[in-house]
Formats: C-alpha cells, structure tokens, sequence
C-alpha cells in the first residue's frame, strides 16, 4: 500500500513542468514570472554592454572634437556629444561601468553584512540582539545622502567614499528582515530535528538557516539594488560621488543641465540609462519574490 | 522484554518552570528507562509529557528551564554536560521522533543530506560512504525505490514516508535511546500501524530502549513494557503495562482506558471525562485530579481528603505506584 502511495507522489512530482520551447536558458526563463524573464533580459544586455562594449566598439569617452560639440545623434555619434565634443555614448558606457558596479559593491557589502548580524540576532537572542537592532533602529533613521554629505566633508568625494557611504545605513535593511526570517526559521520543526541529531550551531546556521534565507533575500537584494543606482546617480549628480573627468550617469545629468534646450539628448541618455537599469533589476526582484510567494502546486 | 540491569537514563525530581515564574509545568517528575525497554509515558495534552522529553535532551524551548532535579544518562549527568558532550548525547545516545515529520525536514535540502549528516558530522563518515550508507538505512525502514527517494526533497514525501526519513535519521548513529514523542499521531491510522510495526520490529533487531510519548492506549498496549500515566505536570501511575492495562489503580488512568477503543461503554459509546486537561498552571490545592474525578465526586469524605491534600506517589508491590487516596485506601484496607 506504502509502495502505491508513493510511486503515484513520484510520478506526479519528479515530472518537471516543461515550458514551451527549448534550451536551458529558455526553460530558466520560461518557468518564472514574466517580470524575472524580462528583467534578466534586459539587465543581462545592459550588463553585456557595459563589460564588452568598450572593446567591440573601441571607444575613447574622454577624446575632445570641440568642432563637433553638442551634436544630435549620427551614425558616427550614436547618442550625440556633449559640450566638450565628447562621444555621450562612449561616455554613457564608461560611466554605468562606474554607477553599476558602485552601486553592485555596496548592495553586495551592505548583505554580507546585514545578513550575518541579522541571522545571528535572530538564533542567538540575548544582548546581542538587543544591541544589534537598536543600532539598526538608529542608523535607519539617518538617509544616506546625509552620511554622504558628512563623510565627503571628512574624507573628500570618491568611489570609495560613497561605496562607504551607502554601506553604513544599506546593511540596516538586510539585518531587520534576515533576523526576522531567521527567527520564523528558528521556530521550524527542522531545526529541532537538527539539535536533537547533535549538530553544531555553526553547522545548523550554514546548512539550515543560510539556504531557507537565500530565497527572500536575493529578491529583496534585486530590489534594492535598483533603489541603490538611483541613489549613485543621485549622489553623484549633487557632486558627492565620482567626480570628473570620470564620467558616471548622475554626472552626466548634472553636466547636461545647462544645455537641456540645445541638446536634449545629453540629459535623457543618462536618464534613460539609470531609469532603464534600475526597472529591470526591481522587475528581477519582483519577479523573484513572486515566484516565492506562489503556492506551490 | 524487561532486563534489570542499572537504568539507561533516570530522571529524578524534575521540575521545569517558565523563566518568568508562576507555577512549575512540570513538578518533581521521575522516570526510569532501562536499556532496551519501552516505557510509555501516557498523558492528555498540556500534561508535560513533551517537555519531559525535551528536558532530557536539554532542548527546552526559550523562556523555559530545568529548576530542580536530576537527569542521569548512562551514568553521565545531562544537566551538568558540555555543549560538546551534550552534542555526542544527542546523536549517537539518544535519537528523537517527533508528531510532524513532514515538518522536521528541511524543505531545502534532499533527504539523503539530511539523513547523512549525523554520520557524515557524528560518525565522521566521508560524504561518499554516508549517501551509501544512507540507501541502506533508508531499505531498513522499508522505503521502497530508497535510491529515487534519497534524491527527493521533504515536500515530494508523505507523511508515513516522511516518518520513515526521520526514523532513518534517529537510527543513522544508532542511539541507546529513542525518544518517540507521538510518532504515528499525524498519520493516517493504516500507516500508523506500519510505522508502529517498524518501529518494534527495528527494537527487537537492535534492542535500543523507547521512551514513547503517547496519548493513544492503543498503541501503548501492544508496544510497552512499562507505562508512567501523567496528569498535570506529575505522574499519578506508574508500573508494568500488562498489569496497568488489566487492574488500573488510578481513576485517571481508568478513565483513560475507557475512554478508549479498547473499552468502550455497555451502549457502545465511549467514555469522555468531564472538564477539560488541567496543565501544571491551573493546580488549586490537593490532588490535582480531584475537580475531574468520578470516584471524589459521590463521596463527601473523599473529597475533603482529595481536595485538602495532595497524595504521595505509594508504592503498590514492586515496581507498580499510583498516587491516589482512594485507592491507597482501599490498598491498605485489603
């Protein structure tokens, strides 16, 4: 009878639901919210653009042609140039090299950090969960451009600077829901199990908590990643992040200010740019935590 | 089945009490599991019989702890254990079922990781012989087709199925001491008995001891060699299950049987007993049965007695006890 019962389970749960089409790539995509396909799309290309653009295209976004200064787009100029006569293309792809990969550091810092003092709130409790949680009670308050503002007074603009800037109140986040998640974890049935088999904490913590977290963590990750390349732009437009000749997306928005009326490109590329990466991240993050919360069938 | 020799694990005097006061859940239990021995513990829900069982392995939920009393396994004393040694017990001494087993495996990870890490981490096994290791325990719990279900995660399993994991699990580093606390009450009635047949047959096969935590007398009768009635936080019967089943003492343990399929009334309803399980929290003086018990209820001196003081656990012949006034009465008046 035991044997009936489980060979009907297994015939309906080892049959994996085929999307229409084929590939892996195909099938990763097919079976997921169509926010998560479209979002990984898009940010995939814009990620392939900005590793591999400068090498294909073999661009100089620094080379001055003043004759040829704030030109709409052409075939040699695919989005214009600015002020200087500078290619904004080139300049578009050199500068989300910077924006993205600001913003990825500090998203990517800020869990590390968050998700390891969170989860150690939540399983150990005690004075260290009070002491942990209160300091995040404290720094969520403080917005970053403020913190930015401070430390650029102390130490000077910079990548650096504000990859430090955003890390200081980004951990806050991931702290509050990973101890929350690891509380909601801590109460499982599984985690007894493990206990009454012996196993370590160390061991419980990196074999039980970790994977039951990774899921609604990288979804918030994913959001907040497109929240934090507004903010570089942000930032970087008020002259607190990278500063020129570098050119980042938010620089390139505040450098096209004066000439919005003649060259109405130079301020909507960047625009676009930061608008564009930001929504498809949110929409993988979306895509993910809808994927998540779905029942499962 | 019984052997004589020195207890595998004794409990004496146990007394657990929420960290924030108020009455004890659970006062001045004592228990005694011999090796290789079943002994039931048999109590409605909220008596303590499951903080007795986390007590024993020092894995008492937060807010709650051991305020007095002893616990003695194999020889070593738990309450004083490192947290090293406390891991060793845990594993390779004693090994636990729970009520839920879907529940107590991990939804992420694949039933062969979970089965082999008390080898892999207990027994120091390498990741390789573990998973082969682990086909075989899987075989010796009947799960058929064990080498698909070792890939399989704890949402394709049913609950028998599920049960049958966590029973691999338990035995993977094979425990003196099984703690078995209501293993088969989530399942379908059929597969209990499959599970409850397993569970004997793999005794018989390996002769560790069971401390089976139980409300179903069903189960108790054709499984233990001993049985502990607890009421309230306090064991009111304790003695050898055949003679417990035939000759009850306690009232409540009366009760207890007719309220089961194996007694039902002369109308061929069965019994139910008024009011509702007292927990340990709600004592207010003498014996903590006397508001629920049929015996107290006609007789005016008895209840004077029962609801004035609270009996002491005395000793019936070897090795049976009940802690009632009524019945010691009646034991002394014979």
């Amino acid at each position: 009878m035991a044997a009936d019962i489980t060979l009907s389970r297994q015939a309906t749960t080892t049959e994996p639901a085929t999307p229409p089409g084929h590939g892996p790539l195909r099938r990763f995509l097919g079976t997921r919210h169509w926010t998560f396909a479209a979002g990984s799309v898009i940010f995939g290309t814009i990620l392939a653009v900005l590793i591999l653009g400068p090498a294909i295209w073999s661009l100089d976004p620094a080379k001055q042609d003043i004759i040829q200064r704030l030109k709409p787009p052409s075939g040699q100029y695919w989005l214009g140039t600015d002020n200087l006569g500078r290619d904004v293309f080139a300049r578009l792809v050199e500068g989300g090299r910077f924006t993205v990969t600001i913003a990825a550091l500090s998203v990517l810092i800020s869990v590390v950090i968050g998700v390891s003092i969170g989860i150690l709130a939540g399983r150990l409790g005690g004075w260290f969960e009070e002491i942990s949680m209160r300091i995040v009670d404290l720094l969520i308050a403080i917005p970053d451009t403020v913190i930015a503002i401070f430390l650029v007074a102390i130490f000077g603009p910079g990548h650096v600077t504000l990859i430090v800037a955003l890390t200081i109140v980004g951990w806050t986040p991931y702290a509050r829901l990973s101890r929350g998640l690891a509380l909601q974890v801590n109460a499982m049935d599984y985690i007894r199990a493990a206990e009454v088999l012996g196993m370590t904490r160390r061991f419980i913590l990196i074999r039980h908590f970790l994977p039951n977290l990774i899921r609604p963590i990288s979804a918030v990750t994913f959001l907040r990643f497109g929240h934090k390349l507004i903010t570089v732009g942000g930032l970087s437009y008020l002259g607190l992040g990278v500063q020129p000749p570098a050119p980042d997306w938010g620089l390139m928005l505040a450098a096209a200010q004066p000439y919005l009326d003649r060259a109405p490109m130079l301020m909507i590329a960047p625009g676009l740019a930061i608008f564009i990466t930001a929504l498809s991240v949110t929409w993988i993050g979306h895509g993910l935590e809808i994927d998540r919360t779905k029942p499962k069938d | 089945m019984t052997t004589d020799h020195a207890p595998l694990l004794s409990v004496q005097n146990l007394t657990v009490a929420s960290a924030t006061g108020g009455a004890p859940l659970i006062d001045g239990l004592s228990l005694t599991v011999r090796r290789g021995e079943v002994l039931a513990l048999v109590g409605e829900s909220g008596s303590g019989k499951s903080l007795t069982a986390l007590s024993i392995t020092r894995l008492l939920p937060r807010g709650l702890r051991i305020t007095g009393g002893e616990i003695a396994f194999a020889g070593q004393d738990v309450l004083t254990m490192s947290p090293a040694a406390l891991n060793r017990m845990r594993g390779a001494g004693i090994g636990m079922l729970f009520q839920q087993p879907q529940a107590m495996l991990d939804p992420t990870a694949r039933v062969r990781t979970q089965v082999a890490e008390p080898l892999i981490l207990g027994k120091g096994m390498a990741r390789r012989a573990a998973f082969a290791r682990v086909i075989d325990l899987m075989r010796n719990v009947r799960i058929p087709a064990p080498e698909a279900r070792a890939k399989a995660h704890a949402f394709e399993l049913s609950g028998g199925m599920a049960q049958r994991v966590m029973m691999a699990t338990a035995l993977a580093a094979e425990p003196e001491l099984l703690i078995a606390d209501e293993p088969t009450t989530a399942l379908d009635v059929t597969v209990q008995a499959q599970i409850l047949q397993l569970l004997k047959a793999e005794q018989a096969r390996r002769n560790f001891a069971i401390l089976l935590i139980t409300h179903d007398l069903t189960v108790v009768q054709a499984f233990a060699d001993r049985i502990a009635v607890m009421y309230a936080g306090r064991i009111v019967e304790e003695g050898p299950a055949a003679q417990i089943m035939a000759d009850p003492q306690h009232p409540y343990t009366r009760a207890l049987i007719r309220c089961s399929l194996l007694e039902p009334e002369a109308d061929g309803r069965l019994l139910s007993i008024p009011g509702s399980g007292a927990t340990a929290r709600d004592i207010a003086c003498g014996c903590r049965y006397a508001p629920r018990c049929h015996v107290v209820q006609g007789d005016t001196h008895l209840h004077h007695r029962c609801c004035g003081a609270e009996p002491g656990l005395i000793g019936l012949g070897t090795d049976h006890a009940v802690r009632c006034h009524a019945s010691q009465t009646q034991a002394s008046a014979a």
